[in-house]
């Protein structure tokens, strides 16, 4: 409490210092890759804007990430299940998550839960593989082998100071979704926004026992939570732009058990309260030099519960809690019409601290301080792009109790070119070379009696080869754009749970395993005009992957790393007709091992679901109302995601949002 | 529609197409069942919540292992389930422990089909032996729980001390170590005495922490393993083999050398050790009849170092032979050696994953 109130002091003071301040630097970035814009991308990514993501039969980030090629959604099921991102087979720890410009911070286990993140005020959701071509971007947005940045809906203002929303979403597994918005324009240079969500649903879905194909019921998936944000958003004259932003998630949600012959039942339940406020600027100082700053401060407490743990006290229950400090400043600066510089300095403070049933100690309250400074050349000649970064990282850590992890230094550099080879074909091809690393978290230092405070980061290096090519027509076919990447990653002295004797409890985190993906992503979009006044969108993906271990004198070496399938595809297709809205998306996972043996206790079938949903639009003067309605997997397929945590079958879901 | 959208469209459906039919679902091949005629089964934990859990069967005449056959006499029920701890047989059954699923598998000991599964109540079940026409099966829920071999209910639960693990049965009494095994650092210290005629609890020896494995010498004498503390800020302790009086629970002798586990055939007991504290690895044979040690590694071929993670021990009653079960890396599958009175390496075979136990099937 007493760091909450104290971060809030900081930024009161600073953005009173400044005086002016913040907005994602993102910003710029994803519009250029807006396919609505038909200009071509020069950098390794995708994006899904609001038009696309309207298309989508989604209710988190996470449904939404699953339509991008090359991304795998790790998804425990249901509602309030667990949803991380693992993108080419990295692991999920390499994917930055950016919101509004500032990363999500995990310093705990590292992992960002997608389902958090409700859709509704989010604007576009982009994942860069390599790095953004944003020249102002934050030292830590070089840090990490991809990103995925998610951009809050900002409001457009026409002639009214203010705007409501009102959203409601309900259907099957119980869910009872409300949302309310608010934006005010104060002036002509300052709007405020302000929203409220809350999220409730008893999580309980049928699935058949897998072998008797009996059908259960899933039980203890419920999720209640609560989600608060709110946002100051300011443009100056010389059109520098700030933003002031404060977001409080709350949850409280069942975790349900690991599906295994005659046991599928759990009490285990998780608390979650995530809060952050950030503030961002960039300013032009002139006409060649500008700047960026961004800082953060977050805190997020959880809670775990076991009731039936079966010593003599009956229960576990954990409570853990980080906060981290964050501040950055980034310059850029155009040396002549060729060539322009920058430098981005970061600097993270992570504390943590829990409390552990069954630990043996008290836990050792580790600091970490992260320094970043990045630095990167653009070179821009006529139909050719090189850009050029090298990332220097510094990290300091010290433990109150006990041994703490050595000081680390390590440079990553990054390499990106891209070349429009003719005048008249608009064809780009590009390609970049990255290497980056995660820290090992503080889960994997500390953890008791697994944290090996000696492990190393976990290194990633990248290659990839890529070309992009939009044509637009004046028929009916608007435009088509494909995607075409091959590449070939390799994550080296990856982190992993070993056993040292037999024990359950003394397993350790060991940096033994190396990766190898090699793969090729294809996406192709569209739009045309099927009959006068019926439009049709179509968004096809699909990626062909090979993610093997390569750990050498590995039982498993050259066998396929768990959940990587070979083939992976998506399709959003959309029909318009005026007010009426048709759509259909489809997924497809291929088979795949949900074990380290590629054998048959481990193999998983693939899967594949259609989710159709139709909408209907309508306008009454200021009064604008929408209505949907989603069938997800219509064909009802069971399946697994993760090995063992069945998928609910079909559900239904209704949408009523109005806007005034 | 132009050429071009035309085009389009169909290659939209295409790839669509491709999608939906490439991907159709197959099924797991089951592995053909086989005539059990002699030989040994091995059984394979499993996992944690990776539900694999299987009876692997070497054949003595082909040499033939059948990977998993309880999934192929079963294939209605599929995985014996999750963490099959211990088995058993009695009369024409086979009991199997599954822990992680809460139930004891009973099968017909040659045909492996199931007969019944009985559900343990939203507890666990640990061990298993049988006595008076009585199967007994230790559990989570600090009980020892009595299942009638003919009506194959669960007849009753008898408390006893904190996770119980291990039983031995001398005359009319059955011993279980409380093992307290989730109740680090201070566990439990006791074996209950439960009289086989009343099924009460009668007493309680005091011996030392954290016990687990407990075998009856023909002499009326209590072989026991106490494993010891081997993590945390405590200090820590080795595990070390008692042998009790069964009569008045008397200490009769303390081996002070790190243990894991043991079986004992005739006059001849085989221990394994798995450090959890030093990581030593050994394999010795005692005497169980003079209480000494007769050899430091029963292994005297050479080969003991092939053997990556000892994580079970059995004899075959017939030959003699010693049979060691790897666990290797915990994930992939396991191994198993088998060793002649000698020490000398007969052969080995691959088994399931965490293999743990052995039945040996005698005509």
């Amino acid at each position: 409490m007493v760091h909450k109130g104290l971060a809030f002091l900081f930024y009161c003071f600073l953005v009173s210092v400044i005086g002016f301040s913040p907005v994602a630097a993102q910003v710029d970035t994803l519009r250029e890759v807006k396919i609505k814009s038909k200009r071509i991308s020069t950098f390794s990514g995708q994006s899904l804007g609001s038009a696309e993501l309207e298309k989508i039969n989604n209710l988190s980030v996470a449904d939404a990430v699953k339509h991008l090629s090359g991304v795998q959604l790790k998804d425990y099921g249901g509602v309030g299940g667990l949803k991380t991102i693992n993108v080419r087979n990295l692991g999920s720890l390499h994917t930055g998550i950016f919101y509004d410009g500032i990363q999500l911070g995990n310093a705990q286990n590292g992992q960002v839960n997608l389902g958090k993140f409700s859709l509704d005020n989010v604007e576009n959701i982009s994942l860069v593989n390599g790095q953004s071509q944003n020249l102002l971007l934050p030292a830590r947005a070089y840090a990490l082998a991809n990103s995925l940045n998610i951009e809050s809906k900002k409001p457009q203002f026409h002639d009214r100071k203010d705007q409501f929303k009102l959203t409601l979403k309900s259907g099957s597994f119980g869910l009872v979704n409300p949302l309310f918005k608010w934006d005010h324009e104060l002036n002509s240079k300052i709007y405020s926004s302000f929203s409220a969500e809350y999220q409730k649903a008893h999580g309980r879905y049928k699935f058949p026992e897998p072998t008797s194909n009996n059908l259960l019921i899933r039980e203890n998936g419920y999720l209640n939570a609560l989600r608060l944000e709110a946002g100051l958003y300011g443009i100056a004259v010389d059109s520098s732009v700030w933003s002031l932003q404060t977001y409080l998630h709350k949850s409280n949600r069942g975790l349900p058990r690991i599906v295994v012959r005659n046991n599928s039942s759990s009490r285990q339940q998780l608390w979650d309260d995530d809060f952050f406020i950030q503030a961002s600027f960039t300013k032009p100082l002139s006409k060649f030099y500008k700047i960026s700053g961004r800082s953060k401060y977050a805190y997020n407490h959880n809670r775990y519960l076991d009731p039936d743990w079966p010593d003599s006290v009956g229960k576990i229950e954990n409570s853990y809690q980080h906060n981290e400090y964050y501040l950055s400043i980034a310059n850029s600066y155009q040396v002549n019409s060729k060539i322009s510089v920058s430098l981005a300095t970061d600097i993270i403070r992570n504390w943590m601290d829990a409390k552990i049933d069954l630990s043996t100690t008290a836990f050792p309250k580790p600091v970490r301080y992260t320094g970043l400074i990045a630095v990167k050349s653009k070179l821009l000649i006529k139909n050719f792009d090189l850009e050029a970064s090298l990332l220097e990282t510094i990290v300091n850590e010290s433990v109150k109790i006990g041994k703490s992890a050595a000081d680390k230094t390590a440079l990553s550099p990054f390499v990106e070119a891209s070349w429009k080879p003719f005048k008249s074909i608009n064809l780009r091809l590009r390609g970049f070379y990255k290497e980056s690393f995660r820290l090992p978290t503080f889960n994997d230092q500390y953890y008791t009696l697994i944290g090996n405070a000696d492990l190393k980061p976990e290194y990633t290096t990248q290659y990839d080869l890529g070309f992009n090519f939009v044509k637009t027509f004046s028929s009916n076919i608007k435009y088509v754009s494909l995607r075409g990447d091959v590449y070939y990653n390799k994550v080296q002295d990856k982190i992993v749970a070993l056993p040292s004797y037999k024990s359950l409890f003394l397993w350790t985190m060991l940096n033994v395993a190396e990766v190898q993906v090699k793969g090729v992503e294809m996406g192709l979009n569209s739009e045309m005009l099927i009959r006068q006044s019926v439009s049709l969108t179509a968004n096809l993906n699909y990626t062909y992957q090979q993610a093997l271990d390569k750990t050498k004198g590995g039982a498993n070496f050259n066998e396929f790393i768990p959940y990587a399938p070979q083939h992976a595809g998506s399709a959003v297709i959309g029909l318009s007709k005026s007010r009426y809205l048709l759509n259909y998306n489809f997924l497809y996972t291929g088979e795949r091992y949900g074990l380290r043996p590629n054998n048959n206790d481990g193999y998983m079938e693939p899967w594949y679901t259609h989710d159709i949903s139709a909408g209907y639009k309508s306008t009454y003067k200021q009064l604008s109302c929408k209505f949907l309605a989603e069938v997800n997997n219509l064909l009802n397929q069971s399946y697994d995601v993760v090995r063992n945590y069945p998928m609910p079958g079909r559900s239904y879901r209704i949408t009523l949002t109005i806007n005034y | 529609m132009n050429i071009i959208s035309r085009f389009k469209l169909s290659a939209v459906l295409a790839l669509v197409g491709v999608f939906v039919f490439s991907s159709c679902r197959k099924d797991k091949e089951a592995e053909p069942y086989v005539q059990v005629t002699s030989g040994v089964f091995v059984l394979n934990e499993g996992g944690w919540g990776a539900n694999n859990a299987s009876l692997s069967y070497f054949d003595f005449g082909s040499g033939a292992v059948t990977a998993n056959i309880y999934s192929s006499a079963n294939p209605q029920i599929g995985t014996l389930g999750d963490l099959a701890q211990d088995m058993h047989v009695y009369g024409s059954k086979m009991y199997i422990v599954v822990g992680g699923s809460e139930i004891v598998e009973v099968v017909d000991k040659n045909s492996i089909k199931s007969i019944k599964t009985i559900e343990m109540d939203g507890t666990s079940p640990k061990n298993i032996t049988s006595a008076n026409g009585k199967i007994f099966i230790s559990a989570q829920d600090d009980k020892v729980y009595v299942i009638d071999t003919v009506s194959l209910n669960i007849q009753k639960s008898i408390p006893v001390g904190k996770e119980p693990a291990h039983m031995a049965v001398v005359g009319n009494k059955l011993y279980v170590t409380n093992s307290g095994e989730y109740n680090h650092p201070t566990y439990d210290n006791t074996i209950s005495v439960i009289d086989l005629t009343t099924l009460t609890e009668l007493t309680k020896f005091t011996v030392d922490i954290n016990m687990s494995h407990i075998e009856a010498d023909q002499y009326g004498d209590l072989y026991v393993v106490s494993r010891g503390r081997s993590y945390g800020t405590e200090p820590l302790v080795n595990s070390k083999l008692y042998v009790i009086n069964s009569t008045t629970g008397s200490i009769k002798k303390v081996f002070d050398f790190e243990i894991t586990s043991l079986t004992i055939h005739n006059d001849i007991a085989y221990t394994y050790t798995f450090s959890y504290i030093s990581g030593e690895k050994s394999y010795r044979v005692l005497d169980v009849k003079n209480e000494t040690v007769i050899s430091q590694s029963l292994i005297t071929d050479g080969t003991a170092s092939t053997i990556q993670t000892p994580y079970g021990i059995g004899v075959d009653p017939v030959s003699g032979d010693v049979y060691i079960a790897d666990a290797k890396d915990y994930v992939n599958a396991g191994k198993v050696f088998a060793y002649d009175k000698t020490g000398k390496q007969k052969y080995s075979f691959t088994a399931g994953p965490l293999p743990s136990g052995f039945s040996f099937v005698v005509k």
